[in-house]
């Protein structure tokens, strides 16, 4: 499990380099063609970790509803991120993370619930929802890298 | 005793892994099926590359990833390592009949990794710290890195089709 969350760690570092340096007006920007702007991949990225990684393990999140339902699969942007809300995202990013690396130490995961994700893969254990979780993060960032060249 | 129940474990959880990898294969597929030749080859305004570059990208790195840094031969020829590996672009369109070898490989690298993992081959690698800093220590790690590496192109080929 350590293997997987080093990759997740490399991963979050990516995102958190990829949007330096953008203005708040630039990562709220939804270029034409796309469903979505910079912001919305970061903290897609967060709650959907959040849920595969601890919702199916039947154990807390560290996000609210309220972000849950802004960012979940199948959402779109629908109103621009204030900086607060930015500044709450980008802690995330990285806190998450820490957080999931503490609870693997403690052997928090014991229990999980059979998913099948929107790409057709079930997870089956918590082993794989993290390492599936690692390729999820992979595509947004690839979706990151292609919309930053447009905002 | 102990060391071939945890040598059994480590590879339930890598075979966990390879099923990643086969669901990304199948994604590329996906898309890959969906256009003309001509789509695949082209280059949107404000990308580097094509469709088709970031497939043969996809199954160089991972080659390159998992075997070479073993020290073992490739499933590749040396010319599809060279217009296909890191800092490399599209120079010219690919044909129907490298796209055709393309399809194939998608399959045959990964069905080929899995067989050699459980036989046991991969047995040394030469540590590597890939373009975005992470430190790669085995081929048990390229395994799981490649798949982070594999999604991050299938993004970027989710939107270049949005431009084709």
């Amino acid at each position: 499990m350590k293997d997987i969350l080093e990759v997740t760690k490399t991963s979050r570092n990516m995102v958190s380099k990829l949007i330096q340096g953008f203005t708040l007006e630039q990562l709220n920007k939804v270029p034409a063609g796309f469903k979505n702007n910079l912001i919305w991949n970061v903290a897609h990225i967060i709650v959907t970790q959040q849920v595969l990684v601890y919702k199916l393990a039947g154990l807390p999140v560290m996000v609210s509803d309220e972000l849950i339902e802004k960012y979940k699969k199948g959402t779109k942007t629908e109103h621009e991120a204030s900086q607060e809300e930015v500044d709450e995202i980008l802690s995330l990013l990285h806190k998450t993370i820490e957080q999931t690396v503490i609870d693997v130490e403690n052997n928090l995961f014991q229990n999980f619930t059979e998913y099948p994700t929107s790409t057709g893969f079930v997870l089956k254990n918590n082993f794989d929802s993290m390492s599936f979780n690692n390729f999820h993060e992979g595509i947004h960032i690839g979706v990151i890298m292609a919309i930053r060249k447009l905002v | 005793m102990l060391n071939f129940i945890e040598n059994l474990l480590i590879r339930n959880k890598v075979q966990q892994v390879f099923e990643t990898t086969i669901k990304s294969r199948n994604m590329i597929l996906g898309i890959l099926q969906n256009y003309t030749l001509e789509q695949l080859n082209k280059i949107p305004a404000g990308f580097n590359n094509n469709l088709i570059w970031n497939i043969g990208h996809i199954i160089v790195a991972q080659q390159l990833l998992v075997y070479k840094l073993s020290g073992l031969p490739m499933m590749i020829a040396d010319e599809m390592v060279d217009k296909y590996k890191n800092g490399s672009k599209p120079e010219q369109d690919a044909t129907q009949e490298e796209l055709d070898k393309i399809k194939i490989l998608l399959f045959d690298t990964i069905n080929k990794t899995t067989t050699d993992y459980n036989n046991g081959i991969f047995k040394t690698y030469n540590e590597y710290t890939t373009s975005i800093g992470f430190n790669l220590k085995n081929a048990e790690e390229a395994i799981v890195y490649n798949n982070f590496h594999e999604g991050l192109h299938l993004g970027i080929m989710m939107t270049i089709r949005k431009f084709i």
